[in-house]
């Protein structure tokens, strides 16, 4: 059979978050045996500093790793789809910092409302797509237009965010953390209400794949072959928000994720998304779930926020993936008469 | 189906079509009989590109109406055009798609969104990938393809998509000439099989040996919609592109070459 290639990958990635979810919630400063997690879980043993650890720490931590990575991969591979630009990530193009601007609005203007963080975030997330849009429209020039239109927005999204904190010192206790991006606090109140926009945000995601394969062949195929490509492309944008806006609920600035993630999955399956979504979803579960875990144990019991060893991986990958980029022939053939 | 009745499948009065304050395309007026194969020719910037897509409701009309059987393009909706009026643009990307997945995108119009693909569409895909001789690398990745491959795959998707109109912009550019030789033959049958086909094919000699009828366009108007024989007498290639047309017999088949012209002095 010609698809038991991309079948035993998505195998293989779904084995390897399992696998690495259990070793989320087993590892830490207080590890947690197998057979204990069992008896906990199946509730067994109730009670106990264990119970408290597991159910209060460790559960809530790896489902925001695995759910955000699952998210910020998959609003990645929407972007970079619908943009036709393989550097489209939420955190390059600013998508994150719009995110992160009407989070920090909500939570000085309306705190104690942690219902409404999603829906902020989303918004900020929508607002900072639809910024980029527009100058990339009016814009010249090729793929790395998209970057320097990222650059700009997020500059301007980030002295929104600075002067904010300034005017609110109360309101930001968390804010070093937020802008760092991490997952150490997540504690299910966070969890309870952007795990749902994630849950709908992935299964909407795994139903357009088809979709996207059309779409990425450019807005004339993509006319030619039946899509209505302007309304359909806005409500796809509208998804990346969803996902990536969910995420810096839970996460705040968490970058690169959704930019090495994609390129991984796409090397390893190609470019059909309707492998492409889960996989990257997978991958991406597992990616920020095994970074989570190392960034906890590397300096025990010290611990580094997850976001910095993301940027540490994530920046020399962007270099190479620029480099990469510039020296590789354009896709582009001919030109216009 | 009342422009069928008529005997043409796409008539177009008084298009103008621009961008901003410049128009590119002015008054033209054109029909295509079904299983016709017709060129479009011109000069560069005399608005080849501009013309087709007008034809292929990708640009709006400034003036003018387009009707394809007979309806307006206008009171289709996106799908239902795609199932009539195929369009190969010139400029897209190389997908890094597998041969048979990029072929199976042509589908799309056709089968209903969640469904999975159905013998009507298993067989457009396998008849597409025979016509362009393209099953010997369906498994393959578009990405390790020569560009006279590609331009086949291209072809099987847009044949894939089963419309009676098929539009393309500069099939044979960017291919060696055996690859433009093969394009515009296979082409050619299509069209002997009943598909509608319009095409900007930009060497001039090729275009009058292939096609049925000429559109010739320059400067943004349709100088004239000729048989290639009647084009050639006619003496409007020598004028609109400023050269001397030669007529010669070889194999039992008529060649046109073209050299400068010395006595233009403008």
């Amino acid at each position: 059979m010609k698809m038991q290639r991309e079948i035993l990958f998505i195998c293989g990635f779904s084995t390897l978050m399992v696998l690495l979810f259990i070793l989320s919630i087993s590892f830490g400063p207080v590890d947690i045996p197998l057979s204990r997690i069992w008896m906990i879980l199946t509730a067994q043993e109730r009670s106990g500093a264990l119970v408290q650890i597991l159910n209060q720490v460790r559960l809530p931590r790896s489902l925001a790793a695995m759910g955000v990575g699952m998210a910020l991969a998959a609003s990645g591979t929407v972007l970079q789809a619908v943009m036709q630009n393989p550097l489209a990530a939420p955190s390059l193009i600013g998508v994150n910092s719009g995110a992160a601007l009407t989070a920090m609005l909500l939570l000085a203007y309306f705190p104690g409302r942690p219902d409404l963080l999603t829906p902020a975030t989303f918004l900020g997330a929508l607002f900072a797509l639809g910024l980029i849009i527009l100058i990339t429209r009016y814009a010249p020039g090729g793929r790395s237009t998209l970057i320097l239109a990222g650059i700009a927005v997020s500059a301007l999204l980030g002295a929104g965010i600075d002067t904010l904190r300034l005017l609110h010192p109360e309101a930001m206790l968390g804010a070093t953390g937020f802008m760092i991006g991490g997952i150490a606090g997540v504690t299910w109140s966070t969890l309870r209400f952007a795990l749902p926009w994630i849950l709908g945000g992935l299964l909407a995601a795994l139903l357009v794949g088809p979709l996207l394969n059309v779409i990425s062949l450019g807005d004339e195929v993509a006319l030619s072959l039946g899509v209505p490509v302007t309304p359909v492309r806005t409500l796809l944008l509208a998804l990346a928000a969803i996902l990536a806006g969910s995420s810096v609920a839970i996460a705040g600035l968490l970058g690169f994720v959704g930019l090495i993630v994609p390129h991984g999955a796409r090397l390893l399956l190609g470019s059909d998304h309707r492998w492409l979504i889960p996989g990257a979803m997978l991958l991406g579960g597992s990616f920020v779930l095994g970074c989570d875990l190392v960034a906890r144990l590397i300096f025990a019991p010290y611990e580094l926020p997850v976001g910095i060893l993301l940027s540490f991986i994530g920046g020399p990958f962007f270099i190479y993936l620029l480099i990469h980029q510039a020296s590789g022939k354009a896709d582009a053939q001919g030109d216009e008469s | 189906m009342i422009g069928v009745t008529a005997g043409f499948l796409l008539q177009a009065i008084n298009l103008t079509v621009g961008y901003g304050s410049r128009e590119i395309i002015r008054d033209v007026s054109l029909d295509l009989k079904p299983g016709q194969f017709t060129v479009l020719i011109g000069p560069n910037g005399s608005g080849k590109t501009t013309l087709l897509k007008a034809l292929a409701r990708l640009l709006p009309l400034r003036d003018g109406v387009v009707t394809l059987a007979g309806r307006t393009l206008g009171s289709y909706s996106q799908r239902e055009l795609a199932r009539s009026l195929a369009v190969l643009p010139q400029i897209r990307q190389t997908p890094a798609l597998k041969v048979s997945t990029l072929i199976s995108q042509g589908r799309y119009p056709h089968h209903r969104y969640f469904s999975s693909f159905t013998a009507d569409d298993q067989k457009a895909i396998a008849e597409a990938m025979a016509t362009c001789k393209v099953c010997r690398f369906a498994n393959r990745e578009m990405n390790t393809l020569s560009g006279g491959e590609r331009q086949r795959v291209f072809l099987a998707m847009l044949l894939a998509q089963d419309a009676e109109l098929m539009i393309l912009d500069e099939p044979t550019t960017f291919l060696d000439i055996a690859q433009q030789l093969e394009v515009l033959d296979l082409l050619r049958s299509l069209s002997l099989q009943g598909k509608t086909i319009l095409a900007v094919i930009h060497d001039v000699s090729l275009a009058l040996r292939y096609a049925d009828r000429i559109l010739l366009l320059d400067g943004g108007c349709l100088v004239d919609n000729l048989p290639p024989d009647e084009l050639i007498t006619s003496g409007l290639l020598e004028k609109v592109y400023g050269v001397n047309l030669h007529r010669h017999a070889a194999d039992g088949m008529v060649f046109t070459n073209f050299s400068v012209r010395k006595d233009t002095d403008a």
